[in-house]
């Protein structure tokens, strides 16, 4: 009975935690066009898709996060978008500023993912880096279930400026699961006091039962 | 701020309004035969560094502007420092059209994208402008836009995938002095050990797409039967930024006028500017480049200032590639004729002639010269009296700060105006003599 409860509990813990959260990376997982050169403006858009498989989070919800990485000289020039295989997008970048005008910096070596920290356009490469929110939020696009094409759309919307998409990946994670209940109150100093003391009362109590004659 | 250090940030000052003012001052028209900065034919890039392991290192930009509204096909050749010829691709400009090279990206696979009309139809890779010539050169066809390059590249590249991983490595390995298939496993760069790709590049006007190099037969032809054009049309400029120390330096690109008519583009036995592809036969048409230079140099206290001179070298001939680890091939290294270095007071010392021995490089004016603020002449001909022609400019950097000029130095003698010094034949009968007072010797 004890053993039986012990695997029931490993196994809830495995299916909840992120052992399932496999990124799907393009050039691993053989998506197109990566790594590819984005056109440059008016040329069309370069567009990217990866196939990922299908995610279980039993007890959990899927967190999305997407790793973008692309050279590029002019980062300031992109729009990147971010398409489910029901057809729901997402804005993961646009046009991002610089401190005087559209951001002059170059490449993108970013994950993008809900709750992230705000983009700044750095003066070194990449420009735009670190784990960071995207321009419109990841988390509608799991409305519907993850499994199937997921469509990267990179557009270059000024004249000059070249650069390619090298890689990106598609991460579907467990959040942790929600605990049980609340935790309780933590004791307050006097209802501590009250319990030394009627420790000590016993304590004492059994001292003078051991010393008095029998 | 001291006496001296006010000094110091005065001579700054003046030579930052003395190299402002030799921009401005460039209205003169355009004269073949004077190396001035007027649209050309081809453009010189004299140095480029491109730190391939660190993106934040020293990088190379290009800027190319067609200043016609004709439509211009160019064609753009990247050398190593010896001069040997490593990578080439066309691009396509409208009117009044400008380009972008970034040689960071370059070295990643990713060329510029433009095709003239034909390529392009619907106008989206090339787009133009109301006044802008958009034309269509149909030898283009399968050349722009550029696929995976160079498009000699065995192997289906698809149109828009960068090259392939073999030919990238080649290029990468040719530029920073490591045996590169390009060569069968030899080498053809010096090899610095720091991983930073280096060079040259021209781009020339052409009339067709065209996959020659400038030292094959057929890019120049006599009559204008070869690849190359004589538009005068072309002007840009290069900027090298080092995010790491924060340090920006933009220069022109060095004009390379051509003339099919001119005597001192067309005389064979005078220098041009490709002359060591062509014999000396004057069948490029483009103008030498100058071979005795001057520069203002500042070193030191008490402002930490620092000179470096980009020094461009003809090499003379074609340069072979070479067993890696052994010596340099022939002709380097490249001897100096005379390097003086002058202080304010004239004095002078004359620096050793073994300082500036490749095709390109970047030399620390410390090393020329003893002296914190003066000037330095440079006679880019050979030890044993032969006339080279070269290209010097300054680079001049308060450290610490982020403030930096990059300026041309004055063409005191130009590399045919040296040939012909005391020279009565018939062949020098045309060519101009240099500035009054100037003449090779210092001395």
């Amino acid at each position: 009975m004890k053993l039986s409860c012990l695997w029931t509990g490993l196994l809830l813990l495995a299916s909840a935690g992120p052992a399932f959260a496999v990124p799907t990376p393009c050039v691993a997982s053989g998506g197109t066009n990566c790594p590819a050169r984005i056109g440059d403006a008016p040329q069309d858009s370069l567009v990217s898709t990866v196939n990922v498989p299908a995610v279980a989070c039993p007890g959990s919800q899927p967190v999305l996060s997407v790793a973008v990485q692309l050279t590029h000289g002019d980062v300031g020039d992109l729009t990147i978008s971010l398409q489910n295989p029901a057809g729901d997008s997402a804005t993961l970048l646009s046009n991002l500023q610089g401190a005087s005008g559209a951001c002059r910096g170059g490449d993108v070596s970013a994950v993008f993912t809900d709750g992230g920290a705000a983009p700044i356009c750095a003066a070194l490469i990449p420009s735009v880096s670190g784990t960071i929110s995207p321009s419109s939020p990841l988390a509608p696009l799991l409305a519907s279930s993850p499994e199937g094409a997921w469509t990267l759309t990179v557009v270059d919307a000024a004249n000059n400026g070249d650069g390619a998409l090298l890689d990106w990946s598609i991460d579907v994670g467990c959040a942790p699961p929600p605990a049980a209940g609340p935790l309780p109150a933590p004791m307050s100093w006097q209802a501590f006091a009250a319990i030394f003391a009627l420790l000590a009362l016993a304590a004492f109590g059994a001292l003078r039962r051991q010393r008095s004659p029998r | 701020m001291s006496t001296s250090a006010l000094t110091g940030f005065s001579r700054w000052l003046t030579a930052c309004l003395a190299a402002a003012a030799c921009c401005w001052s460039s209205t003169a028209p355009a004269a073949v035969g004077t190396v001035d900065a007027a649209p050309a034919a081809t453009l010189l890039l004299p140095y480029f560094e491109t730190d391939l392991a660190n993106p934040n290192g020293t990088q190379t930009s290009v800027r190319i502007s067609n200043a016609s509204a004709t439509a211009m096909l160019l064609h753009a050749t990247l050398f190593t420092d010896l001069g040997i010829p490593t990578l080439q691709f066309d691009s396509y400009l409208t009117g009044y059209d400008s380009l972008d090279i970034d040689m960071r990206l370059l070295f990643q696979g990713i060329v510029p994208q433009t095709a003239s009309a034909g390529q392009d139809p619907t106008d989206r890779i090339s787009p133009k402008g109301p006044l802008s010539q958009d034309i269509n050169f149909a030898s283009c066809s399968g050349i722009l836009p550029p696929p995976g390059l160079p498009p000699t590249t065995p192997g289906v590249l698809a149109e828009n995938t960068t090259w392939n991983s073999g030919t990238l490595a080649a290029i990468r390995a040719a530029h920073t002095g490591q045996a590169s298939t390009l060569w069968s496993g030899q080498c053809g760069a010096v090899a610095h050990g720091d991983n930073v790709a280096r060079g040259y590049m021209t781009i020339d006007t052409v009339s067709y797409c065209t996959m020659r190099y400038p030292s094959d037969p057929g890019y120049f032809g006599a009559n204008s039967s070869g690849d190359v054009t004589y538009q005068n049309v072309l002007f840009g400029t290069a900027t090298t930024i080092d995010r790491t120390v924060q340090t920006v330096y933009t220069e022109n690109l060095v004009s390379v006028e051509a003339s099919p008519t001119d005597p001192t583009t067309t005389t064979s036995g005078i220098q041009t500017f490709y002359g060591r592809f062509n014999g000396n036969t004057a069948t490029d048409g483009r103008e030498a480049l100058g071979t005795v230079w001057s520069a203002r140099n500042m070193e030191g206290t008490p402002i930490a200032l620092d000179t470096r001179f980009v020094v461009w070298r003809d090499p003379g001939q074609v340069v072979t590639p070479f067993a890696c680890g052994g010596s340099l091939p022939a002709p380097f290294p490249l001897t100096t004729r005379e390097v003086a270095a002058f202080d304010e007071e004239e004095n002078v010392t004359f620096a050793a002639n073994n300082l500036m021995p490749y095709a390109t490089q970047l030399v620390d004016g410390a090393t020329l010269s003893p002296y914190n603020f003066g000037i330095v002449r440079f006679d880019l001909g050979l030890d044993d009296g032969t006339v080279r022609q070269g290209y010097v400019s300054s680079r001049i950097l308060r450290s610490g700060a982020r403030d930096a000029m990059a300026s041309p130095a004055s063409l005191l003698m130009t590399a045919p105006q040296a040939q012909c010094l005391g020279n009565a034949s018939a062949q020098c009968a045309n060519i101009p003599p240099p500035s009054f007072g100037v003449g090779r010797d210092v001395n």
